[in-house]
């Protein structure tokens, strides 16, 4: 992993199994299924909820800073803490708290390469059993702007800075909006912003959940994809997880300094009126 | 079974078009297993675990498809399956 542009953003499973019992290592399991934590999780992780625990529960957005520092406190987490996260999914959800924690300006963060697919197809242990949580007084930064794209940015840069778009090509071409069991988070009209480049995320990892060499890597992005690492590019998904490990990926792995994540992603600008919208796929008229 | 919510296989086929797969290790269920779905051009679209009964489920649509199946031990199985609209495949895996 010292390959990459900031090795220090990723860490391996041999070293997480090596630091168990370390108390100014803080694990933190991030899961799309939230279930899981429960069924068992590396000894000693806390989990964070990604819908119950990092958005507003009103407004559609992150919890204030505020919220932030309240939730990180009753998590045992302190500022000087190294925060480890990991999750299923290859990573996705906990790809999204890592650039949470980075937008709040947590800097000593990292995530465990593989996540938790990768400590499991390993047969290393997990328990069921909650670690006893001593809670701190975490004090956040102010929100950092320049890895978040909102709408308004995103409206404007349309054709004038490299856009990604991490779902798969069904998606982006317009054949599907979301999948079926998560009906409330589609678009209203399916598509892609338009300039926009398709790069599924799943490219960036190995069948193991880790993530592709720096040589992969560059093949993908660099002369695959056409980006420079030092333009400005936006990330987007659907809700703006997967968009996370893509961001992941072009930031610390690549070294790209002007890469934002575009949270609000495809279910935000899908169902904005007046916006450009392209597609490739179009139903038959009375289909 | 609880589907990756962004890569799920196209979803107009829930119900109708699946392959349905079991793994199993000396004769017995595995559970936990992980399940990736390729597409015919080995593209990743979906990613499952298999159950307490070591079943797995993917409702996907018809044609060729690829199955990798990966459990701890470093063993790892994969599988081209052929799927036509209706079928309800059968896949085993003994690891």
């Amino acid at each position: 992993m010292s390959e990459y542009a900031n090795p220090e953003a990723l860490v391996s499973t041999e070293w997480v199994a090596e630091h168990l019992g370390d108390g100014t290592i803080k694990l933190v399991e991030v899961d799309e299924d939230t279930d899981a934590y429960e069924r068992g999780h590396i000894p000693g992780a806390v989990s964070l909820h990604w819908r119950n625990e990092l958005q507003d529960d009103v407004v559609r957005d992150f919890v204030n800073q505020q919220k932030f520092e309240k939730l990180l406190s009753a998590k045992g987490i302190g500022n000087g803490d190294t925060v480890v996260l990991y999750g299923g999914n290859n990573n996705w959800f906990a790809a999204y708290a890592y650039w949470y924690l980075k937008v709040y300006g947590h800097d000593n963060v990292r995530l465990m390469n593989g996540g938790r697919k990768k400590w499991e197809l390993e047969g290393r242990e997990l328990t069921s059993e909650k670690p006893s949580v001593t809670p701190t007084h975490y004090e956040a930064k102010a929100a950092d702007a320049s890895i978040r794209a909102l709408r308004d940015e995103v409206i404007n840069k349309v054709g004038k800075v490299a856009m990604v778009d991490v779902r798969s090509p069904d998606e982006f071409t317009g054949k599907l909006a979301a999948p079926a069991h998560l009906p409330q988070e589609q678009a209203q009209r399916k598509g892609h912003i338009p300039g926009a480049k398709n790069k599924p995320w799943s490219q960036a990892a190995n069948e193991d959940g880790t993530f592709k060499s720096l040589t992969d890597l560059k093949e993908i992005y660099e002369r695959g994809l056409g980006l420079k690492p030092g333009e400005e590019v936006i990330a987007y998904c659907r809700i703006g997880e997967r968009s996370s490990h893509t961001w992941f990926v072009l930031r610390e792995l690549l070294g790209f300094d002007n890469v934002k994540n575009y949270d609000g992603s495809w279910t935000e600008y899908g169902s904005l009126v007046g916006v450009p919208i392209d597609l490739e796929y179009r139903e038959e008229v009375g289909a | 079974m609880t589907f990756d919510s962004c890569v799920s296989p196209d979803p107009q086929y829930k119900g109708e078009t699946a392959i349905l797969g079991e793994v199993k290790v000396a004769g017995e269920p595995l559970a936990g297993a992980y399940i990736r779905l390729l597409d015919g051009g080995k593209d990743f679209v979906g990613e499952v675990q298999s159950d307490e009964a070591g079943k797995f489920v993917f409702f996907a649509g018809p044609g060729d498809w690829y199955l990798v199946c990966l459990a701890p031990g470093d063993r790892r199985l994969e599988e081209k399956v052929a799927l036509a609209s209706g079928d309800e495949l059968q896949v085993s895996f003994a690891l």
